[in-house]
């Protein structure tokens, strides 16, 4: 297998290299008419893509593109002026080895990285020879979060949120053109919402917003505040800052900062349970929501088409598509961070534990995920498996709504 | 094979207006898709099992210079999506489209042509074994309308390939590790 095609290759929710087996194929229209068609088609782009994987040997040293998925995300929130100049492009489609190799890298890297972090603490924990735990696991905690941010730093050139971005786009989202972003607006309200913002707003009309707005806002508040923080952090360590509480108190600064600016909340109140990883948790019940509400459209129905029709839906489901991986990585971010508590406090050395560890430790787990989302590629199609409804018995996967509902698996 | 799929085996001008023999038509034979075998699968996850050191992935670039045949076997059946079809679904694939389709449109946009016609759609199964196909692939060959702007296309390799749109349910494989005993 050359690197190009293990660049092709799709992979799981950990990185792992999957292949997806289509079965149970049919050709019938979610109306019921035949709709299945043999095309004609240019594989030229397809080919050209190839060619240029294989020729990846002159092309390292060309920065890669930012990941499709934080480019498509920001572009779909209608913030695609956040994004590098020039990057949508190669973020929709890489067309260098190193912008389409920096994903793969990424993925192992960061499975590596965090499956040898569990491994230290866990073993630091249970190794009685260690009598400071404490300073053990911050200094291994250290080391993992500078080879993370060297590592995100080498590979890719993804979004990278400063305390500038966080700033410019808390007063965008204050602003009327950003407020009418997230509820259910008139089509004419949102059309403008999109001219202000420069780019494509697809919110379905008479969807509820308080559920997907909130949702997306908070969901986005949350990722620039862990990016904002991780920013602060690494700031930090550039300045000569060692001590990790130290730095995990101008990290929460930091996001404390954001959501006051982005959504004019006071810190106290924007922050009730203390953690980001707390906040997201909040946000995770949220998208649970939007999938009950996915689950329930019935597409065809006098409701649905009432609400958008087809277009609408296709635009719902990428966001779905975009969320869900980050939703369902929380609950187990927050119980491995349960029981890293547990077994601290199972040591015999709660009393004496650091209370700033588990700070850090959340706010680490929360900021490397957001920049790990921000580099991952096309969510919407990791998803491509997961039935959101179905019909006429047969179930749509979630990648064949955006491209004609029906018809959607060119291969050629 | 990426490009394998899909691709143009043969073109040929075909004169078909009688004794005049006025060349009006075109034929180009296609493989459409290609089936993968559970043979090829096994060969997959064994070089996979073989190659990964337990807790890490699967080095990739390792397992090509250690076994470059068989990683070649295995992965040649990969299409551009990074997905396959077993030989079964295939074949349904193939009857449903003559049973309830037999449309061809151009660069996937619904349109049928009517300068494009299905003229023949087989497998090349063992019954069949035509040394001309990868086997058990699925060929369909169209007759076009010489002076159609698809055929101009087809001549000028702007149009030289087919893909199919159907609907499917895409089951995720994950490639078995030490580390990752239950596959997907």
């Amino acid at each position: 297998m050359t690197p190009a095609q293990i660049a092709l290759l799709n992979t799981d929710e950990n990185g792992l290299p999957i292949i997806r087996v289509m079965s149970d194929p049919g050709m019938i229209k979610p109306d019921g008419t035949p709709g299945g068609f043999v095309s004609l088609v240019d594989a030229g782009a397809n080919q050209r893509r190839i060619a240029a994987l294989k020729s990846a040997g002159g092309e390292a040293a060309q920065p890669p593109a930012p990941s499709r998925y934080g480019a498509r995300l920001l572009s779909s929130l209608g913030l695609a002026w956040l994004l590098p100049q020039a990057a949508e492009k190669s973020a929709e489609s890489p067309t260098t080895f190193s912008a389409s190799i920096a994903m793969p890298l990424f993925r192992e890297h960061w499975w590596a990285a965090k499956s040898a972090i569990s491994t230290a603490i866990r073993n630091i924990l249970a190794d009685p020879a260690i009598l400071d735990k404490t300073a053990a696991v911050s200094t291994e905690l250290d080391a993992f979060k500078a080879h993370v941010v060297a590592m995100v730093a080498q590979i890719t050139a993804a979004p990278q949120f400063t305390a500038k971005h966080a700033t410019e786009l808390g007063q965008f989202l204050a602003s009327d053109a950003g407020a009418t972003l997230w509820p259910a607006e008139p089509a004419t309200s949102r059309e403008a919402a999109e001219k202000a913002a420069g780019g494509g707003v697809h919110v379905p009309s008479g969807e509820p917003a308080s559920t997907l707005g909130e949702t997306m806002n908070l969901l986005l508040i949350s990722q620039l505040a862990a990016a904002a923080s991780e920013t602060a952090i690494k700031t930090a360590t550039a300045a000569g800052i060692t001590d990790p509480v130290q730095k995990a108190a101008r990290g929460d600064a930091a996001a404390a900062h954001v959501f006051k600016s982005v959504a004019g909340m006071a810190p106290d109140a924007a922050l009730p349970t203390g953690t980001l990883a707390e906040q997201i948790a909040r946000i995770s019940a949220g998208g649970s929501q939007l999938q009950q509400f996915a689950a329930l459209t019935n597409p065809g129905d006098a409701a649905f088409n009432a609400m958008g029709g087809m277009a609408g839906f296709q635009q719902l489901a990428v966001k779905l598509n975009a969320l869900v991986p980050t939703l369902e990585k929380i609950p187990a971010m927050v119980e491995t961070v349960e029981k890293l508590s547990a077994t601290v406090n199972g040591a015999g050395e709660g009393d004496k534990a650091e209370p700033g560890i588990m700070q850090i430790v959340t706010d680490l787990a929360a900021g490397l995920d957001a920049v790990a989302k921000h580099l991952k590629p096309d969510a919407s199609e990791e998803l491509a498996n997961k039935s959101l409804t179905e019909v006429n018995g047969r179930k749509i996967t979630a990648a064949k709504i955006p491209n004609a509902f029906n018809l959607a698996s060119p291969t050629g | 094979m990426v490009t394998a799929y899909g691709r143009i085996v043969s073109i040929r001008k075909a004169a078909t207006s009688g004794k005049v023999r006025t060349l009006t038509e075109g034929l180009v034979w296609f493989e459409v898709y290609l089936p993968f075998s559970p043979e090829k699968f096994a060969a997959l996850q064994a070089l996979a099992q073989l190659h990964t050191v337990e807790g890490q992935a699967l080095n990739f670039a390792a397992a090509k210079l250690a076994d470059p045949e068989l990683y070649r076997l295995a992965a040649e059946p990969l299409d551009s999506h990074g997905e396959v079809m077993l030989a079964a679904d295939l074949q349904q694939l193939a009857h449903v489209f003559l049973i309830e389709s037999r449309k061809i449109d151009v660069m996937h946009d619904e349109v049928d042509r009517a300068t494009v016609a299905l003229v023949e759609s087989f497998l090349n199964v063992e019954e069949v074994a035509s040394p001309h196909y990868f086997p058990g692939a699925w060929v369909v060959v169209l007759r076009v309308a010489a002076g159609s702007e698809e055929w101009r296309k087809i001549e000028a390799g702007e149009l030289n390939a087919v893909s199919f749109g159907a609907t499917v349910t895409k089951i995720p494989i994950v490639i078995k590790t030490p580390a990752t005993p239950e596959a997907a």
